[in-house]
């Protein structure tokens, strides 16, 4: 068990190494640099600065500098927590993101707890009734909520909520501890649109792996020793059926967190997909590089907590 | 064959005379397309959807570029059948042209994203060693960002226009395909099949093209048509974000965006519209890449 998750932990460093070099490589193909866009935009000579502006402005973002050396900084100032300064907001953008995490934590979390407790029983209920009526409403169910983007649910959402009761997203956003009547309003529909998607691909999935775990031998074994098929579901099928559901719910946690952006922007929450389009739209560039990193991390990191419990879960991973 | 070379009688082959052929290759789809309704339907959907892409400038009964003077946020009705927006510009037409773009936009990506990642992927598996390790650690860093979140980087990057969004879209979708290869690949080379070109003589790059690439395209094609519909709700998603194509084309995601949020309570049609085309193109072709991966995956078929 040890030896498989020591394995896993330093195969997830290069990685994070590889992902902040492909954002830091992206970053520098831009045309400018982030000294235009602070000093106005236009090229030197024709906006409001000199050259000798521009030049003061890249050696205090240290732009003068060989570039595998300002990648060492970045890097360097990322271990130790500090991300640089904000372009738009002239404040650190640690603390930018780390006012807006919390928001963006609930609501993923939320909608993915959500999706497994919709979709789970849904796609089971599907296999135990293949071809029935039954499973048909949940094939449709989820094609249809797999078809649907999030943005477009989520304005019909809102729409409706506004129709029928009278209730319009509030501009103000309300922390939990201030206002926990208007926080739980405020974060419930987002959550159910979320939800409804990761719910749709995890219905899909666990059907179809219900369904190949019933053809096994050990499932008619179970079913021919007379155990009554409630017993054969949920002893034999679910937990063998459980397991890649698992691994691909993780892999699809990224189209949650792409969701955020859009659904942050309909229901007007300040989360941190709110602050990465801000910081796309004003090209505030330490802004994105920190928020792009930190978001693919969190993605990374969700995989290996998935790899970690499927090791768990399946000791023919751990011993293999 | 089950022939040993010292048998001096050969069985012989079935022939199959023209005229004793009870099924033509018509009859054949027609049963193909018999057994698969849902697909079949799925198929006749896009086919249309294309079709009213073609022939936007015959079929949109208003330009959808120009604003029509007192006519703005008028709800559907005979003049309007879906409304228009706040700029008094016709909502059914600019639906019709945005399909241009949709539809533009998944085949370009389908092609773009898959054809160079089809050569990198069977690289990767056939030449191993480091090669691979290089090709592998750069998918595996790609696939570490979230879609959507890899195609705004790119959008900012490059800049906003149509020819942008195809290859972001192209760079975000192609690590999947380069990986399945690469692990078909892996086992395709093991075959008997390989060895026996190998023993013939074949070379390195004949070998790859004409023995192993063949035979790995099943699982590209469905990857292929299941990725159809994820890449025009990211693409969509660009442009409601308003970091997609530019904003003067009418396109079904930028429809969404935009002022249609900010009229959503006074003029819902203006939001309401746009998302459902989108929603029945994007089930249209999940359902289509469903029904191919039924028929060309072997495993499931018998299911």
């Amino acid at each position: 068990m040890s030896h498989y998750v020591i394995r896993r932990l330093l195969l997830f460093v290069p990685t994070l190494i590889g992902v902040s070099l492909a954002i830091f490589i992206i970053m520098r193909v831009i045309p400018g640099d982030p000294a235009t866009v602070i000093l106005g935009g236009s090229d030197a000579g024709t906006g409001g600065y000199t050259k000798q502006d521009l030049q003061h402005v890249r050696e205090q973002l240290g732009l003068d500098r060989p570039i595998p050396v300002q990648y060492l900084l970045w890097v360097g100032g990322v271990l130790k927590l500090d991300f640089g300064t904000s372009i738009r907001y002239s404040s650190p953008v640690g603390t930018e993101i780390l006012h807006r995490v919390p928001l963006t934590f609930e609501l993923t979390a939320l909608s993915l707890v959500a999706g497994l407790a919709a979709g789970l029983p849904i796609g089971m209920m599907s296999a135990a009734h293949q071809n029935t009526r039954l499973d048909y409403t949940g094939r449709v169910l989820s094609s249809v909520g797999l078809a649907v983007p999030n943005f477009w649910l989520g304005t019909l959402v809102i729409v409706a909520l506004a129709r029928w009761f009278d209730w319009v997203p509030p501009l103000g956003y309300a922390t939990i501890t201030e206002d926990p009547q208007q926080h739980i309003q405020q974060i419930l529909p987002p959550v159910l649109v979320l939800g409804c998607g990761f719910a749709a691909f995890v219905a899909r999935l666990s059907r179809a792996q219900v369904l190949e775990v019933l053809r096994e031998d050990y499932v008619r074994t179970a079913f021919s020793k007379g155990l009554r098929s409630k017993t054969v579901m949920v002893r034999h099928a679910l937990k063998n059926a459980l397991l890649p559901v698992l691994t691909l719910s993780g892999l699809h946690v990224g189209v949650l967190l792409g969701g955020v952006v859009t659904i942050e922007l309909i229901f007007s929450l300040p989360g941190l997909g709110r602050l990465l389009l801000d910081a796309l739209t004003y090209r505030d560039y330490p802004l994105i590089q920190a928020l792009v990193f930190l978001l693919a991390a969190e993605f990374l990191g969700i995989n290996l907590l998935v790899d970690l419990a499927y090791s768990w879960l399946d000791p023919r991973i751990r011993y293999a | 064959m089950a022939l040993s070379a010292g048998s001096e009688r050969a069985i012989p082959l079935p022939v199959i005379e023209p005229g004793l052929r009870t099924t033509s290759r018509a009859a054949r789809l027609w049963r193909l397309a018999c057994r698969n309704p849902l697909g079949s339907v799925s198929l006749a959907c896009l086919i249309l959807i294309a079709l009213v892409a073609i022939f936007a400038p015959w079929l949109s009964p208003y330009d959808p570029e120009r604003s029509i003077t007192g006519a703005a946020l008028h709800p559907p009705s005979a003049l309007h059948w879906l409304g228009t927006d706040n700029l008094g510009r016709d909502i059914l037409s600019r639906i019709l042209y945005g399909s241009r773009i949709s539809l533009l936009i998944a085949i370009s990506v389908s092609i773009l994203g898959t054809v160079p990642a089809i050569f990198i992927g069977l690289l990767s598996g056939y030449c191993a060693g480091n090669v691979d390790l290089v090709i592998q650690r750069f998918v595996d860093s790609l696939s570490a960002f979230p879609g959507l979140i890899l195609a705004l980087l790119f959008m900012v990057v490059f800049g906003q226009s149509v020819g942008n969004v195809i290859i972001s879209l192209s760079l975000v979708n192609s690590p999947r395909i380069i990986r399945t290869l690469r692990s078909v690949v892996l086992s395709v080379k093991e075959r008997d099949y390989i060895l026996a070109s190998r023993t013939m003589g074949a070379r390195g790059a004949r070998v790859m093209l004409l023995h192993v690439l063949p035979n790995c395209m099943a699982p590209v094609i469905i990857l292929v048509s299941a990725s159809f519909g994820a890449v025009i709700i990211i693409e969509s998603s660009l442009d409601f974000l308003g970091l997609g194509i530019p904003p003067n084309v009418p396109t079904w995601g930028s429809m969404l965006g935009g002022d249609a949020q900010k009229y959503v309570q006074t003029a819902p049609w203006m939001a309401v519209f746009p998302g459902l085309f989108l929603s029945a193109t994007v089930l249209a072709m999940n359902l289509l890449g469903d029904t191919l991966r039924d028929i060309l995956d072997p495993r499931l078929r018998a299911g």
